[in-house]
């Protein structure tokens, strides 16, 4: 089977003009119609203008030089430098309009994408790879500019400046522009013959280079195999077969390219010999002057520029074309866990949490969570046990709404969070999460994550409280200690440290804490986590995934899961004389830890 | 200068195809600036001589002669210049991904997929067009003036050296002008590369902005980036906007000048209206290219920076080869010795003079914690990576004086990750082994127990998989890649923590299976699961890069050590829960 057929039919797509989408990139100029509008007006004086300048030059030849007269030379020198001076002001000012306009929709569009992600679920995130992400919002969107403040200007620019040439040439002299206009209907043809090889050629080029992407994608991450089954030769075959296609492709587009510019020299001589023979005839006769031949000839020259400019616009549009219905496809994400339209408010709260019949399943049918019913009293400190895979994480996720649930319920003071906009819930629900992100940023703003609310005494006390003020203040700078992109200058225990300092600086009344063992986190360290979650969890509501004894010890109670069900709740003693799961699993994990950790 | 070395190094491939293309555009050149004189000539006539309609269509004639002469030189230049540079990305590009083949594993570690990728394709294309369009357009500004001057000379001696007063100017205000773009456009680009870095670390960090209700104040702080670059874009703009009509002007300037001056010559007589007419096309003529100078000047620095990163890559020679004179063995038996053997990734130790014997054909298990060195002792056998002290040997002779292919044809090496191709599962299988016979297919699929999978996969064994293809579950993957390494029929097998996806149940299956085939060859395996371990020859626990404990399963037991620790627990935890292999990637999401 050739997986090379899918991936031309998917990667190729993107049309080069696609009315819904340009209909839809047409509404972010809206806001800058009146601006639009002068720059269109600017256009249509500059096509007057550039018209002009051979018409001064006509003046010049017919009524001056022509007669061996230099009285008005002066004259018609200066306004031919008047409206070159016209050009340069209206063109200088019309660029900067529509670069300005460009820039703006460009602004407008990176920040509507970038607040609808902030609003997109967990599950989106899970979904879509954050290379993707990005390049939506940087490079998608810059491919777009280059059609607003270029593109499509420029194609107004050029026809309008045809236009503008037809005309004059019909005033100037009417049969000699009729024999013009005879040249358009083959000239029209061969462009747009053209514009549909070149069209054919991008689309196989697109789909070489994806071809190629993937096949380095894949050759560059899996190179450890490669070289280990000596792979090399036969991998660079298959690669080099595809870097062939690519080329086969890029000579198709240069051919046609090589042969299309010629074809337009060509035309320009046949209109220049049939000025010359046709015009010239007409000149002997005394019915056309020599300063309307000369114009004419300046005209046609004019004439193909544009024209050619046209058929190049053609590429930026296509590309822009894909990248804006790649962006529209992100913008068009539904938003999974939604505010509810009448939304129940959470000011002061208690911190009393109860799970009513939760049930919940990432994919249909393979439930995480079955049924799950307790209910946990203010300021209590609860931790959770049980396997990998029994839906520990999952009910956290939950409870702050990364997800939610599928039936039943989950109630914070009694009000079902589902009912409570998400980021007011979270507010009051703390997540000390396992594998803490790091920004890059001074420690200071890692604590209270830009969040301006958050004052310095706030983030001193905080890190103070959890005893991560001691390693803060051997740091270079403090608390303004640059830390590196994914805090790679830190241990994983000063990052869980970081952690719950941002929980203690936010002080939410309830808080969750991901209490993941790591093998590469000294006993020393150890200890101070230890003291540090004690700390932040008291006199809060607390749910603690719990790994070690002393954690699980902590706990005025221990819920036991197992496969998304709740099998023993109750005291560590309570569990301990029952003699059930808890028990077992409590000498299987943590005799060990017992033993080594009974003095700490 | 290594730049400019490697440029024309590739340039000097086709030395003869650029020369050719060079002299064409000149030839090009000269032929533009004959129309102009016909079309002059055709004016002075019909003003002077009352020529015949058949003059008339001879003047035409000629021009589109002549035309037709352009284009195809227009068209040759083209494909010979443009043509090669294509050649030149093409060979490049092969020329690339053959170096990253020969590249160590520590390249891979310090480079990103991304930026490598982005080397062989945008960066490419910036040094075609550099090889290509770029020079065709410097060749074509350089010959065109050149040409056009001499023939504005033939015209006009003091029309044409007034015409040409305003060159320096222009070139002055353009080069100015070219300095200040060039600032204000990196300032832009570096602008860029910071909200590219804020949206990947907000991305990135998705979990942490909810989990703290701070989507409000990243979107304030990505809207103050978002207007920073709005507003260097436009200070980038105010001056790229005064380019282009600049250089209309600075062109349309000597027109003005040829207007007056040609003006009072022609009404004196000291030149002819066509003459005139003439001198003026030449000038439309040439600012077309005159104009296109800011633009090749643009192409042309970030050809040479694209340049720059290619070579980078290319000049950086991998630090793991075959030796300059190998010494093949005729036969591999199995025989491996680490001898001495300290190994670092960034500095911090990761084997410290470590020294182990494996027989050959016998099984050794290595266990230890997550960081002990237990992949990194393997990796070195395979030469993945070399030792910074001591040796590795394989039949009594270093595996840095046999031939690479050789060392590594001899392992059958199942990696920790597995990774597999977007490519057909067969296919997958034999990629060490080209045409495996039916029966060694047979015994790899049964082997590794691929064979009671296939009835699941819509094409059997011609299931495309990977990427673009049906998503495989890990035990799957696993069992895929072991079956790899079995029809490679190598001496030596590698299972690095090879069977951790795979349930306890299939895993017995498998390595009863194994047994027949481990019998001969040697075979290490790296394990957390002691039930995967226990039957080997010799048992190895490491810590901190050091063995710790050596012996058989028994002799580890009654010693009541690290093994034993490792062995009680999952006894226990075995007893405790019959995890069905729930997914456990997904369940476990913080």
């Amino acid at each position: 089977m050739d997986f090379d057929d899918i991936d031309l039919e998917h990667q190729v797509g993107g049309k080069v003009y696609d009315g819904r989408v340009a209909g839809r990139l047409g509404r972010y100029l809206r806001p800058y119609a009146l601006l639009v509008g002068v720059g269109v007006f600017l256009l249509v004086v500059l096509a007057v203008l550039e018209v002009v300048s051979p018409l001064i030059l006509r003046e010049a030849i017919d009524g001056q030089i022509s007669e061996k007269r230099t009285d008005r030379l002066a004259m018609l020198s200066f306004l031919y430098l008047g409206a070159l001076g016209g050009i340069f002001t209206l063109r200088y000012i019309q660029s900067v309009l529509m670069n300005y306009v460009g820039q703006r929709v460009m602004m407008d569009l990176r920040m509507e994408l970038f607040a609808h992600l902030q609003r997109m679920s967990i599950a989106f995130f899970d979904r879509n790879p954050v290379g993707r992400l990005v390049t939506r919002l940087t490079n998608d969107i810059s491919t777009l500019e280059q059609v607003i403040s270029q593109g499509v200007v420029q194609i107004l620019a050029s026809l309008l400046t045809v236009g503008a040439i037809m005309v004059v040439m019909l005033w100037l002299d009417w049969k000699l522009a009729l024999l013009m206009y005879a040249f358009l209907p083959p000239l029209i043809i061969a462009v747009r013959y053209f514009a549909w090889t070149q069209r054919e050629g991008y689309r196989q080029q697109r789909a070489w280079l994806a071809r190629i992407n993937a096949d380095l994608n894949e050759n560059i991450s899996g190179m450890q195999v490669i070289q280990l089954f000596g792979r090399e030769e036969e991998n660079l075959r298959r690669f080099d077969r595809r870097n062939q296609g690519l080329l086969r492709a890029n000579m198709m587009v240069l051919t046609w390219y090589a042969i299309f510019e010629p074809t337009v020299v060509l035309f320009g001589a046949m209109t220049t010999a049939a000025i010359i023979w046709y015009g010239g005839g007409r000149a002997l006769d005394e019915s056309l002057t020599l300063g309307t031949l000369v114009a004419f000839t300046q005209y046609m020259q004019r004439f193909y520029h544009p024209i050619r400019d046209l058929s190049d616009r053609y590429t930026t549009l296509q590309s822009a074309m894909a990248s804006s219905e790649r962006i529209f496809q992100v913008l068009d994400e539904e938003e999974e866990v939604t505010d509810t339209p009448n939304p129940r408010h959470l000011a002061e709260i208690e911190g009393r949490i109860e799970f009513r019949n939760v049930w919940f399943a990432y994919d249909e049918e393979n439930w995480v969570l079955q049924d799950m019913s307790f209910t946990i009293e203010p300021g209590q400190r609860i931790a959770i046990v049980g396997a990998t895979g029994a839906g520990k994480s999952t009910m956290m996720n939950l409870l702050n709404r990364l997800y939610d649930v599928q039936r039943g319920a989950i109630l914070v003071d009694g009000v079902p969070v589902t009912e409570v906009p998400q980021r007011e819930l979270r507010r009051h629900v703390g997540m000390v999460l396992q594998d803490p992100f790091i920004f890059t940023g001074t420690v200071e703003e890692n604590i209270r994550l830009r969040d301006p609310a958050i004052s310095t005494a706030q983030v001193v006390a905080a890190a103070e409280l959890v005893g991560a003020s001691t390693f803060i203040e051997r740091l270079p700078d403090g608390y303004q200690a640059v830390l590196a992109e994914r805090g790679a200058n830190l241990s994983t225990g000063q990052k869980q440290l970081l952690s719950l300092a941002r929980v203690a600086a936010f002080d939410p009344e309830i808080v969750l804490v991901m209490d993941e063992a790591t093998a590469s986190i000294d006993p020393e360290t150890e200890a101070m986590l230890q003291r540090s979650i004690r700390q932040v969890t008291t006199g809060r509501t607390s749910i603690i995934i719990a790994h070690r004894l002393n954690t699980v010890r902590l706990a005025d109670r221990i819920l036991v899961l197992q496969h998304g069900q709740l099998i023993e709740s109750g005291s560590h003693a309570e569990l301990m004389a029952r003699g059930g799961f808890y028990r077992r699993l409590f000498e299987l994990q943590y005799k060990d830890q017992d033993i080594s950790a009974a003095g700490v | 200068m290594t730049t400019i070395r490697l440029l024309f190094r590739y340039l000097g491939r086709y030395r003869g195809r650029y020369l050719l293309g060079f002299f064409t555009l000149l030839g090009a050149s000269v032929i533009v600036m004959l129309p102009p004189l016909i079309l002059g000539r055709a004016i002075d006539a019909i003003r002077d001589e009352s020529p015949s309609r058949w003059n008339l269509a001879a003047y035409g004639g000629v021009i589109l002669a002549l035309a037709c002469v352009e284009g195809f030189l227009r068209f040759s230049a083209r494909l010979l210049v443009s043509g090669t540079s294509r050649k030149l990305e093409y060979q490049l590009r092969t020329e690339l991904a053959g170096h990253f083949m020969k590249m160590d594993q520590g390249f891979f570690l310090r480079s990103q997929t991304g930026d490598l990728m982005a080397r062989c394709t945008n960066d490419l294309q910036m040094v075609r067009d550099l090889m290509g369009p770029t020079l065709i357009d410097l060749c074509r500004v350089g010959a065109m003036l050149a040409v056009g001057f001499v023939f504005l000379l033939t015209v006009n001696v003091r029309l044409a050296l007034i015409a040409f007063a305003y060159f320096p100017v222009v070139a002055i205000v353009i080069s100015a002008f070219s300095t200040v773009v060039e600032n204000r456009y990196r300032a832009v680009q570096d602008q860029f590369g910071t909200l590219s870095t804020r949206v990947q670390e907000n991305i990135s960090g998705m979990r942490t902005i909810k989990a703290y209700a701070q989507e409000d104040v990243e979107t304030e702080g990505f809207a103050r980036e978002n207007r920073e670059m709005m507003r260097r874009s436009m200070n980038w703009a105010y001056y790229t906007a005064a380019l282009w009509p600049l250089m209309v002007i600075g062109t349309g300037a000597s027109t003005v000048l040829v207007l007056w001056f040609g003006g009072h010559d022609v009404a004196s007589g000291k030149m002819s209206l066509g003459q005139f007419v003439q001198f003026n096309t030449y000038l439309i003529l040439l600012a077309a290219p005159l104009m296109s100078l800011g633009w090749t000047v643009t192409s042309l620095q970030q050809g040479t920076a694209s340049l720059k990163r290619i070579g980078e890559v290319l000049f950086t020679e991998p630090t793991i080869t075959g030796p300059a004179s190998p010494r093949a063995l005729e036969r591999i038996r199995g025989e491996v010795e680490f001898r001495h053997v300290s190994f670092s990734y960034t500095g911090e130790p990761v084997l410290r003079d470590l020294d182990l014997g494996i027989p050959a054909g016998t099984t050794v298990a290595i266990v230890g914690s997550t960081g002990a060195g237990k992949t990194t002792l393997v990796n070195l056998l395979a030469r993945l990576w070399d030792p910074d002290e001591g040796q590795v040997l394989l039949d009594g002779v270093d595996v840095r004086e046999l031939p690479l292919e050789q060392v590594r044809g001899a392992i059958g090496f199942v990696p920790q990750e597995t990774f597999l191709f977007s490519d057909s599962l067969i296919d997958n299988i034999a990629y060490g082994r080209a045409n495996p016979q039916a029966a060694e297919m047979d015994f790899a699929l049964s082997t590794s127990q691929l064979v009671n999978d296939l009835p699941q996969l819509t094409h059997g064994l011609e299931t495309v998989i990977g990427e673009r293809g049906v998503t495989l579950s890990g035990g799957q993957k696993q069992r895929s890649a072991l079956a790899r390494a079995i029809i490679k029929d190598p001496p030596i097998l590698v299972l690095d923590d090879a069977l951790s996806h795979v349930d306890t149940h299939t895993e017995e299956e498998i390595l009863r299976r194994l047994r027949e085939f481990m019998a001969t060859r040697t075979t290490i395996i790296v394990a957390h699961r002691t039930s995967t371990v226990s039957s080997a020859d010799v048992i190895v626990a490491l810590e901190d890069g050091h063995i710790v404990e050596t012996g058989t399963h028994d002799e580890l037991l009654a010693k009541q050590g690290v093994y034993w620790r490792l062995y009680t627990r999952q006894l226990l935890a075995e007893q405790v829960a019959e995890d069905e292999g729930a997914p456990e990637e997904l369940l476990d999401v913080p």
